[in-house]
């Protein structure tokens, strides 16, 4: 799955605080897979974070986010969908 | 299928209420925070790592994240109905700016906006026991400030989607404020099925 569908995942499935183990025990298995390919499991993210307990859904996410390889890690100002330079230009005020 | 936009300032229990919200709802349904997806784009951007750093953006940084978790919001859409999180009016290092810029809105598509409210001294309480840090400390007079902003973005979109803006006021416990969310849900899919 997407890095964002584990949220519906954890909120459904895990009660917080919430140990690292534990996640890694209910839901290591568990493949993410990078935007621009490549995938790897929980387990393997959370295996190179040093935190013990995760607070809140946002900690678990953002641990995740922080430890993913480098199949996660894209080209800076990458863009596949062409010129997006119009988006500039919309409006910004209310 | 549909797109539920579920708002409220920084503290003031959004998350809270709407996972536990979540629990409620069967599987036709799926919980999904516009930052999460934002930071995931800006991640594999080389832009950014931790959510507090997406302040940091450029304008022209920013308005690209929000496209494409717009885009992403819209495909989950045609597969279940949504319980999208997101701030409707976001703080950046140079000031305020639509959660929702235009492009952004069509792709999303809302069919409702549920703002989450309390009294600013509540909000504040709560970061104070928050089992997260933030940022900065804001005035009673500054929380006020953001969910008025939070109120004028709901109303600039609703003029512009034709879709309804719903008060959800959580200042008692989070079971009632989340069952009254699933229940505006559930109601909705009724309506539509």
């Amino acid at each position: 799955m997407r890095l964002p569908e584990t949220r519906d995942l954890f909120a459904r499935e895990l009660t917080f605080p919430v140990t690292c183990e534990s996640v890694v025990g209910s839901h290591g298995d568990v493949e993410l897979t990078a935007p621009n390919g490549g995938a790897e499991t929980i387990a393997e993210v959370l295996g190179r974070c040093p935190e013990e307990e995760f607070r809140s859904v946002d900690e678990l996410y953002g641990a995740l986010v922080t430890f993913v390889g480098d199949a996660y890690i894209g080209r800076k100002f990458y863009d596949d969908r062409g010129d997006q330079s119009a988006i500039d230009s919309e409006e910004v005020s209310f | 299928m549909g797109v539920t936009l579920v708002s409220g300032v920084p503290g003031v229990g959004t998350s809270a209420v709407c996972e536990t919200a979540r629990r409620q709802l069967d599987d036709g349904y799926e919980l999904v925070n516009f930052g999460d997806i934002m930071l995931e784009q800006a991640a594999a951007n080389g832009l950014a790592t931790e959510r507090e750093q997406l302040p940091e953006l450029s304008l022209r940084e920013t308005r690209r994240l929000q496209r494409r978790a717009a885009e992403y919001v819209a495909d989950r859409a045609g597969v279940r109905e949504l319980l999208v999180t997101t701030y409707l009016a976001a703080e950046t290092d140079e000031g305020y700016l639509p959660g929702l810029p235009e492009s952004a809105l069509a792709d999303v598509a809302p069919e409702r906006f549920v703002l989450v409210e309390a009294a600013p001294a509540t909000i504040l309480e709560r970061r104070s026991q928050a089992p997260r840090s933030y940022e900065r400390s804001p005035t009673e007079r500054e929380v006020a400030f953001q969910q008025d902003l939070n109120r004028a973005a709901a109303v600039s979109y609703a003029l512009r989607t034709g879709a309804p803006v719903q008060l959800l006021e959580n200042t008692g416990s989070v079971e009632d404020a989340a069952e009254q969310l699933a229940g505006t849900l559930r109601a909705a899919a009724g309506r539509s099925g």
